[in-house]
């Protein structure tokens, strides 16, 4: 199931730097289509045997989804593979391994994306967000990445029909009421819609890796995922369904919002149809993983392997964040109303009595500036609260799994 | 110093960590949050095309549950539809 080399027979890697595939022991390079991969023809006629049927229903064996075992061409070693995983490196001897066959033909991929980030590439685009970051852990200041996977995820590019009456709420415009309401009824086409056909992956991830630069896509060869990792997509249509669904709604609501402007409110009623073309194309997106442990928790960063776009939150120390804002709130504080208490008796508030220089100052921090300190307080919520969704991503378990349940 | 001075400055000092807050929020969220966006809406489809345009009353108005019965919600369209709880499979494959 690895692929060998012509000229000396050990096994080849895909290469993102040449976008080829290399040797690293004789330094020969070949393009995918020229080389005959065994995979290839194992895949038409090889059985597979599942894990129970090798080692016996082991009580120990905690994974939920079917696994299978192979056997490394190129050493003879044991390779257990998980659910839907189609490529992988052998543990004992470390050399690529495709294994398609489970699989089979009918979830061979149309098309590939290959990987142009280089592994290299990608450990440095990480150690540049983390250094970018402010108020890093101790643990941080040095970065120690347990892991880094490059695995290509299962993509279904979609095209589909909408049709949509919606109705805008609007700001202002009328005597009687707050707002008003427009209609607007229309239809469009989503074109070339990546959709993750991971379900172990989580929507937030996969949708943030986008976008991909679909003119890239080439027909797909076993060879591309020779020193990667690989999954075969596991969704069903309803899901897919869901996701282009939701993708076209948002994209149709906010192109009628913007007729008004800031005005928009919200969309507060609507109706649609979505359909599914049967154009719909099966490919392999690059996307490296790379982990980390921080706080006692696994972090997993994303990095589109074609873009080099990275997907991510930096954990902050939290002790210091709620410090220093208190602190240096309090200095603020305290500036801006000595502050304002000058500017009052500068222009000749009585220095004495109920209508003193304080007292005034008093009196409009309570009015105005209570309100605009809730008001940047609700702000700043808001901020925190998209910071810690995506740290909650970064750091989940399930996409900690996904990648570590993987052998090498 | 007045009760009134001291009143002020701790009012004062409230508006200040709310204002702190937010810069330290906006920071965070510059430099700790990465890539947290998806492909933009013009990539998969700039052909969206308003056929109806109606302005209406209020909420509660009924023409506003009439409007928007102008399209049908339909079950969800698959490419062939096969049973919805199947696995996605290439389009060659669908028997
Ligand atoms: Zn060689
Ligand atoms: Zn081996």
């Amino acid at each position: 199931m690895a692929t060998l080399c012509k000229n000396c027979n050990h096994a080849l890697v895909f290469e993102p730097a040449l976008g080829k595939l290399y040797c690293a022991y004789c330094g020969s390079q070949f393009a995918a289509e020229d080389v005959e991969s065994d995979s290839k023809k194992y895949r038409e006629n090889e059985r597979v045997l599942t894990r129970d049927e090798v080692f016996g229903d082991d009580e120990t064996y905690e994974e939920f989804l079917e696994s299978y075992v192979y056997t490394c061409s190129e050493c003879g070693g044991e390779i257990s593979i998980h659910g839907t995983e189609v490529s992988t490196t052998c543990i004992y001897c470390g050399n690529p391994n495709v294994v398609f066959s489970r699989v089979a033909k009918e979830m061979t991929p149309d098309y590939i994306i290959p990987f142009s980030v280089t592994r290299e590439q990608a450990l440095r685009y990480v150690q540049q967000m983390i250094s970018k970051s402010v108020l890093l852990p101790k643990e941080l200041k040095a970065l120690n990445v347990n892991d880094i996977k490059g695995i290509y995820l299962p993509y279904w590019v979609v095209n589909a029909n909408h049709e949509e009456a919606a109705v805008v709420q609007v700001r202002g415009g009328s005597a009687v009421s707050k707002y008003t309401y427009h209609g607007r009824k229309g239809y469009m086409t989503i074109k070339n819609f990546p959709l993750d056909g991971c379900r172990m992956l989580s929507d937030e991830s996969s949708t943030c890796l986008e976008p991909f630069d679909l003119s890239a896509m080439r027909k797909f060869d076993e060879d591309y995922l020779l020193g990667f990792y690989s999954n075969s997509s596991d969704i069903t249509y309803e899901e897919m369904y869901l996701a282009t669904e939701r993708r076209a709604k948002e994209i149709y609501e906010s192109t009628i919002k913007k007729e008004f402007g800031k005005n928009a409110e919200r969309i507060c009623a609507e109706s649609h149809q979505t359909a599914i073309l049967n154009d719909y194309k099966y490919a392999m997106f690059p996307v490296w993983f790379i982990t980390y442990r921080c706080e006692g928790k696994p972090n997993t960063i994303l990095i589109n392997g074609q873009t080099g776009k990275i997907v991510g939150a930096v954990p902050w120390n939290k002790k210091a964040f709620k410090w220093i804002t208190i602190i240096s709130g309090i200095v603020l504080g305290v500036v801006l109303t000595l502050l304002l208490r000058g500017i009052v008796s500068a222009l000749g508030a009585p220095e004495t009595g109920k209508d003193s220089a304080s007292s005034i100052t008093g009196q409009f921090i309570l009015g105005f500036g209570s309100l605009f300190g809730m008001l940047f307080a609700t702000v700043a919520s808001i901020k925190m609260a998209k910071v810690k969704k995506l740290l909650q991503l970064t750091q989940s378990d399930k996409m900690f799994h996904f990648v570590k349940k993987r052998q090498g | 110093m007045t009760a009134q001075d001291v009143l002020s400055i701790i009012m004062g000092a409230g508006v200040g960590i709310g204002i702190a807050f937010w810069i330290a929020a906006s920071i965070l969220e510059k430099r700790n949050n990465v890539g947290d966006s998806h492909g933009e809406t013009y990539l998969y489809s700039n052909d969206v095309m308003v056929t109806d345009k109606e302005k209406l009353q209020d909420a509660l108005h009924p023409k506003l549950k009439e409007y928007i019965q102008r399209v049908e919600p339909e079950a969800p369209k698959y490419p062939t539809a096969p049973n919805s709880k199947e696995q996605v499979k290439r389009t060659g494959q669908i028997k």
